[in-house]
C-alpha cells in the first residue's frame, strides 16, 4: 500500500514543502490583486509610498510652504533620505519652528556631509535650532565650531550677539 | 516493477493533500479581511482620528459590514487630518461614511480656506461603481454651505486618481457667524453583483478661517434711501470713490448682506463691477473685466438695487480681490463716500481696506548668509515690521540682480512669512559657479523693497 522506496519522513517533508509553496503563492497572489494595500513585506508598495511622500514634501518645500513640507518630511525615515533631502527636511522643520525635528534631520545631514563649508552651514542651522529650544550653550558651541570651519560674517555676528547677551557678557 | 510501484500514489493521500491545500487557501483569503474588518469596526467605535483634527468621529450610519473606515497606520497613518475609507467585496448597494468636527464661534465675514489631498483607488472589477466626496459646513440650523465636492467617475477597469486641493478659497465670505460643523462625506455605491475593492482616501485636511478685520462704521444718516415703488427702496447712488493699488485683472465688488445673514434677500447678493467702465448695476449683476492701470483710481458712480422695504441690509461688505500676481486687494482707501439708504448701515470691508494708501515697502531682510560648498544653503531673518508680508529670494550668476523681477535672475523661492521669522533654504538647482543671492521683501500692497545691502539682504557664494 505504501511506497517503501521513499521513507515516510521524506513523504511528510515533501508534503510540508508543497504546502508552504502553495501557501506563499496563494498569499502573494492575493496581495497582488488588492490595490492600495501597503504591507510591510511588499517592498515596492513601500517604496512607492515613500516616493509619493517625498514628492509632496519637496513640492511644498519648493513653494515655501514649510509647515507642510516639515509635516511630510517628518513621516519619512532618515535612513531613506539623501544628505540634501535631510538638509531640506531640517531647514523646513526649522522654518516651521519644529526645533527638535530640525535638530534630528540636521544632525543626520551633518553626519553625511564631508565639505567643511557644508558642515559649517549645518552647524549654523543647528545653532539656530538650539536657540529655538533656548539652549544657548549648545548654540554657542555649534557656532564656535562652525566659525572654525568657515568664518562667515553671519556666524560670527550671531555668536557675538549670544556672548553679548550672556550673563557677564564675554564680548 | 519497483518503478511502477513508486509512481503509483494512493488516491486517499492525494485527496487528503487537496483538502489540506484548499483549507489553507481559504484561510489565507479570509484572514486579512477579517483582521481589517475588526480593526475598522474598532475605530468606528472609538471614533478616534488622532491629531490636529481632534474630535473627529463617525456620525453613524456608515458601516454596513461591507465597507469600513480605517485609520491607515502604515502608509499615511498616525498623523493629523487623515481619513481613509475602504470597501472590500462591496458594493452590493451603497456605502456612506461621514466624519465631522465642531467649529465654534466662526465670525461673520470670515474667510475660509481649505487644503487637502485625496485619492480614489478602484479595483478592475468595479466598472459601474461610483465614489464621491463632499465637504461642507453645516450650521446649527442645518443649513449647508458647500466647500468642495467631487463626483467624478472612477477610472474604468481599475486604477487610481488623486489630486491636491491646495489652500483654495472654499467660500469667499461666511455671511453668518456662529457654530458650525465641518463635515466630510464619502459615498461609495455600485450595482448589484459587482464585487471588488474601492478606496477613498483624504489626507492632511486643513480648514483655515481668517477673522475679518474691524469694520468701518458709518454714522447714522450716512446711508439714505428713497422709495422708488411701493414696497421697494431704490438704493440710488451708493456712491463712493476708492483709490487702490490694485493691478490689472483686479475685481472690485460690493456685497450686501441682510442682518439675518440669510442669502435669500438678494439671491445672488454679490455684485462685482469692473472698473472702468462703471455704470448702473442691477441686483445680481456680475461684471468681470480688466482694470487698465496700476495704482488706479476707481469710482462707483451709481448703483441701483431694488430692495424690499422691510429687509434693508444693515451690513454691506466691500470685497476687493485681485488675481494672483496682479496686486493685492488689501490697500483700498475710501476717499469719499456718499450713500443713500433708508436707514443706518454699516459698511464692513472684510478683506482689510486700510485708511491711506500704503506706498512704502517694508524694511529689507537682514543677515543673509549664502553658505555651503556643495549645495548653497541660504538663511536670513525677515524684517520684524508688521508691514512685511512676503519675501522673494533670487539668484543671479556673478552679479547683483537689478531688482526682485530681474529677468536675468532666477527665482529661488517666494513665499509669505511672519514678520521677524528666521528662514533657511537649500537651493537644489544651483550648480557650480559664482552666485549673488538677494532677498527682497514686500508688503501686502505689493510694494517691494528694492534696496540692496551686501551682508544684509545680499550675499555672494562661490560653488566649486
Amino acid at each position: 500500500m505504501f511506497n517503501r522506496a521513499r521513507p515516510r519522513w521524506r513523504r511528510i517533508g515533501q508534503g510540508i514543502l508543497a504546502f508552504l509553496v502553495l501557501l506563499a503563492i496563494v498569499w502573494f497572489a492575493y496581495l497582488s490583486f488588492i490595490p492600495g494595500r501597503y504591507l510591510s513585506f511588499w517592498p515596492d508598495q513601500e517604496r512607492e509610498v515613500h516616493l509619493e511622500q517625498l514628492e509632496r514634501a519637496q513640492s511644498a518645500y519648493a513653494k515655501g510652504d514649510f509647515p507642510a513640507a516639515a509635516r511630510f518630511f517628518g513621516r519619512l525615515k532618515k535612513a531613506d533620505l539623501t544628505k540634501d533631502q535631510l538638509t531640506m527636511a531640517g531647514t523646513a522643520a526649522l522654518n516651521a519652528e519644529k526645533y527638535a525635528q530640525a535638530t534630528k534631520f540636521l544632525k543626520a545631514a551633518y553626519k553625511d556631509v564631508d565639505d567643511r563649508k557644508d558642515k559649517a552651514a549645518l552647524l549654523y542651522l543647528l545653532a539656530r535650532a538650539a536657540l529655538g529650544q533656548k539652549d544657548t550653550a549648545a548654540a554657542s558651541s555649534f557656532l564656535k565650531y562652525a566659525i572654525e570651519l568657515d568664518a562667515k560674517e553671519a556666524y560670527r555676528r550671531l555668536l557675538g550677539a549670544l556672548e553679548h547677551a550672556a550673563p557677564g557678557g564675554q564680548s | 516493477m519497483i518503478t511502477v510501484a513508486v509512481q503509483k500514489q494512493p488516491s486517499g493521500l492525494w485527496a487528503l493533500r487537496l483538502l489540506l491545500i484548499s483549507v489553507t487557501a481559504l484561510v489565507c483569503l479570509l484572514l486579512p479581511t477579517a483582521a481589517g474588518q475588526a480593526k475598522g469596526a474598532n475605530l468606528i467605535r472609538n471614533g478616534d482620528f488622532a491629531g490636529d483634527l481632534s474630535g473627529w468621529r463617525v456620525a453613524g450610519g456608515g458601516n454596513s459590514g461591507e465597507g469600513f473606515i480605517i485609520h491607515d497606520d502604515r502608509a499615511y497613518g498616525l498623523h493629523p487630518g487623515s481619513l481613509r475609507v475602504e470597501t472590500r467585496r462591496q458594493p452590493r448597494s451603497r456605502f456612506k461614511a461621514r466624519v465631522e468636527q465642531e467649529i465654534a464661534d466662526l465670525p461673520s465675514g470670515a474667510k475660509l480656506r481649505l487644503s487637502f489631498w485625496w485619492r480614489k483607488l478602484v479595483g478592475p472589477q468595479l466598472k459601474q461603481s461610483r465614489a464621491s466626496i463632499s465637504m461642507y459646513l453645516e450650521s446649527s440650523e442645518g443649513v449647508k454651505l458647500p466647500l468642495w465636492e467631487d463626483k467624478s467617475l472612477p477610472p474604468l477597469a481599475g486604477g487610481a486618481v488623486s489630486g491636491r486641493q491646495n489652500n483654495f478659497e472654499a467660500a469667499p465670505i461666511l455671511e453668518k457667524g456662529g457654530n458650525y460643523r465641518f463635515v466630510v462625506s464619502v459615498d461609495l455605491r455600485g450595482p448589484a453583483g459587482e464585487l471588488g475593492n474601492a478606496l477613498v482616501q483624504l489626507d492632511d485636511i486643513v480648514l483655515e478661517t481668517a477673522k475679518p478685520e474691524q469694520p468701518i462704521l458709518f454714522a447714522p444718516g450716512d446711508l439714505e434711501g428713497r422709495e422708488a415703488a411701493p414696497g421697494t427702496v431704490d438704493v440710488e447712488a451708493l456712491s463712493f470713490t476708492a483709490k487702490s493699488t490694485l493691478g490689472k485683472d483686479a475685481l472690485f465688488g460690493l456685497t450686501l448682506v441682510e442682518p439675518t445673514g440669510s442669502p435669500s434677500l438678494f439671491g445672488a447678493a454679490k455684485l462685482f463691477m469692473d472698473m472702468p467702465p462703471l455704470g448702473e448695476l442691477n441686483s445680481g449683476d456680475r461684471l468681470l473685466g480688466r482694470s487698465t492701470n496700476k495704482h488706479g483710481f476707481f469710482q462707483f458712480t451709481s448703483l441701483s438695487l431694488p430692495l424690499e422695504r422691510d429687509k434693508v441690509p444693515l451690513l454691506a461688505v466691500v470685497d476687493v480681490r485681485a488675481k494672483a500676481g496682479h496686486g493685492q486687494g488689501q490697500a483700498l482707501t475710501f476717499v469719499d463716500y456718499k450713500g443713500y439708504f433708508d436707514q443706518t448701515g454699516t459698511v464692513s470691508p472684510v478683506f482689510g481696506p486700510r485708511v491711506g494708501i500704503d506706498a512704502a515697502p517694508p524694511p529689507p531682510a537682514t543677515g543673509l548668509a549664502a553658505a555651503g560648498g556643495g549645495r548653497p544653503i541660504l538663511s536670513w531673518t525677515n524684517p520684524a515690521d508688521q508691514d512685511f508680508y512676503k519675501y522673494r529670494l533670487v539668484r543671479k550668476a556673478s552679479e547683483q540682480a537689478a531688482g526682485p523681477f530681474d529677468k536675468q535672475a532666477r527665482l529661488v523661492v517666494e513665499a509669505p512669512a511672519t514678520p521677524g521669522s528666521f528662514v533657511s533654504f537649500i537651493d537644489m538647482r544651483a550648480g557650480r559657479g559664482r552666485y549673488v543671492y538677494t532677498v527682497y521683501t514686500a508688503d501686502r500692497a505689493g510694494n517691494w523693497q528694492e534696496g540692496v545691502i551686501v551682508g544684509g539682504n545680499s550675499d555672494l557664494l562661490q560653488i566649486d
